[in-house]
């Protein structure tokens, strides 16, 4: 019996690594850069039921309970009784907002290794002018692993090139793959984007600790997995009257500013226009996508 | 029939398994959406229980190739390195012992939950007690695939790592020292229990003496390690999403308001979950808009070394006194750590 079940978790589990792989779901779990990893364990596991295959007839080298295999069975029933989905907007509360101080913004910067920084900042600068990009992989290239955990210069210079781009932008979105990285740069650059036409798309997400009609339109920004999910948006204002439930999707655009709040000053649209969309498949943006 | 089949009972089941995993490969995807589809009202029973089901899935997934790594590496050096080998290269002097002792995990990478047998089995094998309590206490943490997990979980950093490390160490490296000290005598129970991790003991099955049957060992030791572990995991996993689905990750903020308090809970929270060394990474990281270093990296530190799991799988191997011992030391010495931290 043990066996049985022993090959039912290698071959289930791997499944079902597969399966999420190929319906795309993997995304609602965790970042997509991820991916590799999970194939390899998905073939990993393979491996294994093949050596239990070939040692059905023989004993187990160790006792295992039915409580110890019912739990590794938990993730296939979880995924099969339970069918996840994004996280709605019922768990924002509970994850909480993710206020980023401009020092913090900054800090999330180390996120960048040097490779990312070279290939993500030819990829922005194809719009920009040829000096510019020029001097940014002059001083990107000798990037080193001890430059990255200090504020060096090569940080500095890919919030530039975004902010740069996002000037020359007639109204300012945030996108999907670049949502973290403009929506850092609009906090670390306030001076030079306040004004700005800015158009955003989320969910409504009403935080505790902020006056009544202040909404947040709401993303989850995820850096590995959806536990470890937080909401980062934009602050605007809708009417009370409106109605709008928590985690309906709307676009709202207007002209960016910014508001004082408890945690330090952050992006505010007073919208001139708004109206609802629809929920995207993918609730998530992504850090270091 | 019978008789053939009996003969041939690898090959068949071989088949079988092959031929099953093949036709849900190709078709069972279809039927599992259209059925999925049908049992929606279960989630929509509870949003809770989906998110739940997120939360707990986006865990497990996560950490499941990291446990895998370190089971396949650990199963191939149980059986074709054995204690031995390590037992010869640990000097005799006490401090000289102690140190390199802390960093051994680099060269045998095995988790929290494959290591408190093998520091068993070397304490056996005549290894002083408190090099083997070092072992015990670092190899969780300072070893390559804890070390990678952590840098990818905290976005690619290697500040939080370093510190992990470095405190780690230090913790490891202090208790073996005491344990010199204080614990003398007997550490182990007189009696061998029997436990759900005897794979060190050949006498338990004898280990094959050629290459490929050797390998073919290795492999089915990885595949019951990996069993015994994924449960603790899958376990943690659960604890860990109810707790973000129930309770919240903005009910911690309000600890974090006093820095002290946070650490405490994080240490509490981290006894409690007992998620795998190579795992715990992703957990603490998704703690990391809540809270400030000091209180993650208490998280990060007393989990792999001090955890219920690991209570209860030494309590079946090692004496009252020494897990007394243990349980005050290393909770000390986490406070002491951390608040280090606070100074500078």
């Amino acid at each position: 019996m043990g066996a049985i079940l022993r090959l039912i978790i290698c071959f289930g589990i791997a499944f079902l690594l597969l399966h999420i792989t190929l319906t795309g779901e993997l995304s609602l779990f965790l970042n997509p850069r991820l991916q590799p990893l999970i194939l390899i364990t998905a073939v990993l596991l393979m491996i294994l039921g093949w050596v239990q295959v070939g040692n059905m007839g023989h004993r187990p080298l160790h006792r295992t309970g039915v409580t110890g295999y019912l739990l590794l069975l938990a993730p296939l029933l979880f995924y099969f009784l339970a069918p996840p989905s994004g996280l709605d907007v019922s768990m924002a509360s509970k994850k909480g907002v993710q206020y980023l101080s401009p020092q913090a913004a900054r800090n999330e910067q180390f996120v960048l290794n040097k490779e990312d920084t070279s290939t993500r900042i030819k990829g922005e600068s194809q719009e920009s002018t040829q000096d510019d990009s020029k001097d940014i992989r002059e001083e990107t290239a000798p990037a080193s692993e001890e430059e990255n955990t200090e504020t060096g210069p090569e940080s500095n210079n890919y919030y530039e090139q975004i902010v740069h781009d996002l000037k020359k932008m007639p109204v300012i979105t945030l996108g999907e793959k670049t949502y973290l990285d403009r929506l850092n740069t609009l906090q670390m650059y306030e001076q030079e984007v306040t004004g700005k036409e800015i158009k955003i798309k989320g969910f409504i997400f009403y935080p505790n600790d902020t006056p009544d009609d202040m909404v947040l339109i709401s993303r989850y920004a995820m850096t590995c997995c959806a536990a470890d999910a937080s909401v980062v948006g934009i602050f605007t204002r809708i009417p009370k009257s409106d109605q709008l439930k928590e985690g309906t999707w709307v676009e709202v655009q207007g002209v960016l500013e910014f508001m004082e709040t408890e945690h330090g000053r952050f992006p505010f649209t007073k919208p001139t226009q708004y109206h609802k969309v629809d929920a995207p498949k993918d609730p998530y943006v992504y850090a270091n996508y | 029939m019978v008789k053939w089949i009996r003969e041939y009972r690898i090959e068949v089941t071989g088949l079988v398994v092959m031929a099953t995993f093949l036709i849900t490969m190709v078709y069972g995807i279809d039927i599992l959406e259209q059925w999925r589809n049908q049992t929606e009202g279960l989630s929509a029973w509870s949003a809770d229980l989906r998110n739940l089901s997120t939360l707990f899935l986006s865990i497990f997934f996560e950490g499941i190739p990291f446990i895998l790594m370190g089971v396949f590496v650990s199963g191939i050096i149980h059986v074709f390195t054995g204690g031995d080998v390590i037992g010869r290269l640990i000097p005799k002097n006490r401090i000289l012992a102690v140190f390199p002792a802390a960093f051994l995990g680099l060269l045998l990478p095995v988790c929290e939950c494959g290591v408190i047998p093998v520091a068993r089995r070397l304490i056996q094998k005549g290894l002083p007690s408190y090099v083997a309590f070092t072992f015990l206490l670092a190899v969780p943490v300072i070893n390559p695939i804890t070390i990678f997990s952590t840098y990818i979980a905290f976005g690619n950093q290697w500040e939080m790592v370093v510190q992990r490390t470095l405190v780690a160490a230090i913790i490891a490296v202090v208790m073996g020292l005491l344990c010199s000290f204080f614990l003398k005598g007997n550490v182990l129970k007189d009696k061998e229990s029997p436990s759900s991790c005897d794979c060190e003991d050949s006498r338990d099955h004898p280990h094959p003496a050629h290459t490929k049957g050797r390998l073919r060992h290795a492999l089915y030791h990885s595949l019951f390690e990996f069993v015994d572990m994924g449960k603790y995991f899958v376990a943690g996993a659960l604890l860990a999403a109810s707790f973000q689905t129930f309770i919240g990750l903005a009910a911690i903020r309000e600890f974090a308001q006093n820095e002290w308090l946070a650490v405490l809970v994080m240490m509490l929270l981290a006894f409690g979950m007992s998620l795998c060394s190579s795992a715990d990474a992703f957990v603490a990281a998704s703690f990391r808009t809540a809270l400030s270093t000091p209180p993650l990296l208490a998280f990060l530190v007393f989990g792999p070394i001090m955890d219920l799991k690991n209570l209860l799988m030494m309590s079946a191997h090692f004496q009252t006194k020494v897990i007394l011992f243990f349980v005050a030391g290393t909770t000390l010495l986490t406070l002491l750590s951390v608040g280090f931290f606070y100074l500078i």
